[in-house]
């Protein structure tokens, strides 16, 4: 089968970090780790892994920052090499021939492990167990060697994993299901309060994603989102924000907004609620200081490695977490609990995905996607992704079963 | 020897080309042959000896008022409240009318043994002054007397101890002026009137109201219903004013009004070619355009700004009234109109205008793209009696940098404005009703200017307002030679030169547009009839 296939070489991987910090995001394909290959299927692992061929499948902003070098090398112990990546798919079933998205998490079940805590309560997120079982290490499809990924004509997702899409669901919306199931997660881990203030920095795919999800789920008077391209503030406004800014506005807006003073360059108060979906040492020191003593700051999305000063995480006592993935979320009903507090409502549990699922089919998250090319032509895939901003794309993807090679460009003008 | 009248005159083939004010410098304009520039009027002679016209006017009181000297008494409290820094344009030479004339009232009081004397600068929503600055405008004399014992203030319409709420006219309007004034027996106020917009009830009902107060004149609707704000007798802005100024009286609070004009003599010896028609350069005012054009365009703009904002007027005090508020200001109004109304016949199709460096809420400041706004949509477009010089649906061609520079202590809610709300329309209804509020009473902006030295928080609302009868009247607005973004985002259409600015004015107003070119500053009021 065709794939894209990465290797474990320090110096490919050195080479591309040299070239992304010199030249840019993206540009070193060529000499990175990066491979297009003719390899066979992976073998079999057992009854319950099911093949699967993609129809698209996204190169999601963590793809791209370990094959810029710019991820963590703390994280390769949850990687097995040589590995396919791919983790945003849209596929076909090759038993059922149906539709599906694929929730590509690598935890206690789909290892044939039994379930340890997180898991038995539907937290895979949170699994302690990912480097152990029937496969080898890896975070989820994508990292690991032995369920190839989505960046090949076929791979291996276990039964658990695999979760149908409705037939009028466009393919478009599905391969935003499992970047939106980041943001729901992230953004239903702590609600903003009904009348908050919620800033989002970064108005990419994971940016607009959380601000369809803050939308969709939370009840805030405010949200700020921070974009740098026009694309992207036009998206922005579409999915719901209430106050586009470009990022070196975000301080002033916050502090009108909720009527803050300014002591040096802190505010007195600040948002309830910050998401950093850029994840740079500089966005999340500009989220410390806009969000209010005791708010909340989430990391959405993988950050780079850098330096932060946390001098006023610290003092204004910010509850800073990330949000990793999915698994399974508390969600209010919108009907009040009987002798509870005003205000208190009951909740329902559901899954990420399916939340996910229900939301993009519902807002057309497919408008994200910009474009679309054949694995052959990893190269100008990953350096449109790589510049996506500035050349008015959110979500590249790959079609690993065609070889056209642009099979959708629609969105360079806006 | 008397001055020679402000006139119209026709361009044609001989006409010199045009002297345009381009923010900090100038720029000569060939305009096209037909059309027409408005010349001010010279300078009106001086008052040979201001300081003993205002012991006459002292002891002379208009209206039903005693002189001054009647109305002082051992006990009593007195409150001197005096124009602002935005008064007059550009600061004059010392010593300021406001020192001579304080002086003079304070000897008085003195004489009369009144001890209770306090000072207020009648800021309304203006930022406060510097040390610097009220040095300039009382005098170290006054000063010292006063601002170490804290009775030199500076009105603060947020203070909600300093306030005195009066009640509402019968319009419905609320009255809230200062307490200190509100409780005093007696309230001298000391005016300089620039333009016929100033003075009058404007001085005690807007100089010392709060925002409470303010808000029921400072608005779209009235600022469109007042054609012009030059003119008295049909500026719903003065309407308001005057019933507020009215009810204040009817509470017993007793004003005595001291207004003075000025004579358009702006410019000092060295910048003379700027008050001088331009085929009566002499040598030396060639020069000195030239030299000066020179070293501008060489020089930083940052000290191209601070030499223009260290100019001081020598413009000179041609009157002085005192008394009865209404009774003086309709005197005052006669000598403003005197100096600067010229006639002017019919509109045209096309206004031009070159923006000057200065308006009231930049001195010692920049000219932010608000202002610049202001300044020739709210203030040289309303300079006119009668019609506009424009017709309507016509088109205003400014020049002016208009770069995208605010002064963060001065305007920092100017920022916001220009981010947060001109970002989004530049429609003066949805502006007052989806957002002056908030900043209104954002307590941010409120301390700063309570404590520092910003203008308040609606203010850059207001400046908005300012400018609503023209954008309603306009068929299009051109900045020529600014900063596109900056003009684009006043919702503006921005152009390289003049020429093309009259270019993209015919998309409006069609092929051989007429064109009036109003040559100010110095100041005129153009009576169009």
């Amino acid at each position: 089968m065709k794939a894209l296939q990465i290797e474990k070489s320090l110096l490919r991987f050195g080479a591309a970090s040299l070239i992304a910090r010199t030249k840019g995001s993206g540009k070193g394909a060529s000499i990175g780790p990066l491979r297009y290959v003719d390899i066979p299927m992976p073998k079999e692992i057992n009854d319950n892994w099911i093949e699967i061929k993609p129809i698209l499948s996204g190169i999601c902003g963590s793809d791209l920052s370990m094959l810029d070098g710019k991820s963590s090398r703390e994280l390769e112990s949850f990687v097995s090499f040589p590995f396919i990546p791919g983790h945003e798919v849209v596929g076909i079933r090759a038993d059922t021939k149906k539709r599906i998205v694929i929730e590509p998490l690598l935890g206690c079940i789909s290892r044939g492990l039994s379930p340890c805590g997180s898991c038995l309560s539907g937290h895979h997120d949170r699994c302690a167990n990912l480097a152990f079982g029937d496969v080898d290490a890896g975070l989820q499809i994508g990292f690991c060697k032995d369920t190839s990924g989505g960046w090949a004509e076929s791979f291996f997702a276990h039964i658990t994993q695999i979760h149908e899409i409705p037939d009028s669901m466009d393919d478009s919306d599905a391969l935003l299901v499992e970047p939106a199931a980041c943001a729901i997660h992230a953004v239903l881990q702590d609600l903003p309060e009904p009348g908050s203030t919620v800033v989002i920095l970064g108005a990419g795919t994971l940016g607009l994603l959380t601000l369809a999800a803050v939308a969709e789920f939370g009840k805030p008077k405010h949200i700020v989102v921070a974009a740098k391209y026009n694309h992207q503030k036009q998206l922005a406004r579409e999915l719901g924000a209430t106050h586009v800014v470009d990022s070196d506005k975000v301080q002033a807006m916050v502090r009108s907004l909720t009527k803050s003073r300014l002591v040096g360059d802190t505010l007195s108060n600040g948002a309830d609620t910050t998401y950093d979906c850029v994840g740079s040492s500089a966005t999340i020191e500009s989220s410390i200081m806009i969000t209010k003593p005791r708010g909340t700051l989430v990391l959405v999305g993988m950050p780079t490695k850098g330096k932060i000063d946390l001098t006023f995480l610290w003092q204004r006592q910010i509850q800073m977490h990330g949000a990793y993935t999915y698994g399974t979320e508390q969600v209010s009903t919108g009907d009040e609990v009987p002798g509870a507090a005003n205000g208190d409502a009951s909740h329902s549990t559901s899954e990420t995905f399916k939340l996910a699922i229900d939301m993009s089919h519902k807002v057309g998250l497919g408008r994200l996607h910009s474009a679309t090319y054949s694995l052959e032509h990893y190269e100008d895939a990953l350096l449109h992704a790589g510049q996506a901003g500035s050349r008015g794309a959110i979500k590249i993807a790959f079609a690993p079963n065609k070889n056209k090679k642009i099979l959708r460009e629609e969105t360079e003008t806006l | 020897m008397s001055s020679r009248p402000g006139f119209v005159m026709e361009v044609d083939r001989s006409t010199p080309p045009t002297l345009f004010w381009h923010g900090e410098g100038w720029k000569l304009e060939k305009l096209p042959n037909g059309s027409r520039i408005i010349y001010p009027k010279e300078p009106m002679e001086a008052l040979r000896d201001p300081d003993q016209a205002i012991q006459d006017a002292l002891d002379n009181p208009l209206g039903e008022s005693e002189p001054l000297d009647a109305l002082l008494r051992p006990g009593m409290k007195l409150t001197i409240a005096f124009d602002d820094i935005s008064l007059p344009l550009p600061p004059m030479q010392k010593p300021d009318i406001r020192q001579r004339v304080i002086e003079a009232v304070l000897t008085r009081a003195a004489n009369a043994g009144v001890d209770d004397v306090v000072l207020i600068a009648a800021l309304a929503l203006h930022r406060r002054m510097s040390e610097a600055e009220l040095r300039h405008a009382l005098g170290n004399r006054v000063y010292d007397s006063f601002a170490p014992h804290g009775l030199l203030k500076q009105h603060d319409a947020e203070d909600p101890d300093g306030l005195t709420y009066l009640g509402t006219t019968d319009k419905g309007e609320e009255v809230e002026i200062s307490k200190r004034a509100c409780e005093s027996d007696l309230i001298v106020y000391v005016n300089i009137n620039l333009v016929a917009m100033d003075g009058g009830h404007k001085s005690v009902a807007t100089g010392l109201a709060s925002y409470r107060s303010l808000r029921h004149h400072h608005n779209v609707a009235t600022m469109r219903a007042s054609k012009s704000f030059m003119d008295q007798h049909h500026s719903e802005l003065h309407s308001a004013n005057w019933r507020m100024g009215r009810y204040i009286k009817q509470q017993g609070i007793k004003i005595f009004q001291i207004e003075t004009t000025l004579n358009t003599n702006t410019f000092p010896s060295q910048f003379r070619f700027l008050q001088k028609r331009e085929w009566e350069w002499d040598i030396r005012d060639r020069a000195t355009f030239i030299a000066t054009s020179k070293v501008m365009g060489k020089t930083p703009p940052k000290i191209n700004r601070s030499v223009f904002q260290s100019i001081l007027s020598p413009h000179a005090m041609s009157s002085v009234q005192a008394g009865e508020v209404e009774a003086v200001h309709e005197r005052t109004t006669e000598h403003v109109y005197a100096q600067q109304l010229v006639p002017v016949s019919g509109q045209s199709d096309i206004l031009t205008l070159g923006l000057p460096y200065i308006s009231p809420y930049n001195v010692n400041s920049v000219l932010n793209p608000i202002l610049v706004a202001c300044l020739g949509l709210g203030y040289f477009f309303n300079l006119y009696r009668g019609k506009p010089l424009v017709r309507q649906g016509g088109v205003l061609i400014l020049s002016h940098p208009t770069t995208w520079e605010f002064n963060p202590v001065h305007h920092p809610s100017y920022i916001d404005f220009f981010d947060q709300v001109l970002s989004e329309t530049t429609d003066p209804e949805i502006i007052q009703s989806k957002y002056e509020e908030s900043f209104a009473r954002d307590p941010w902006y409120i301390h700063l200017y309570r404590t520092g030295n910003a203008y308040h928080g609606v203010h850059p609302f207001y400046m908005w307002y300012w400018c609503a009868h023209a954008l309603e009247h306009l068929g299009k607005v051109i900045i020529v030679g600014g900063d596109p973004k900056a003009v684009s985002r006043l919702g503006f259409s921005p152009a390289t030169t003049l020429m093309d600015a009259l270019e993209m004015a015919k998309d409006v107003v069609g092929p051989n547009p007429s064109l009036t070119h109003f040559h100010v500053p110095p100041l005129a009021i153009a009576d169009v009839s």
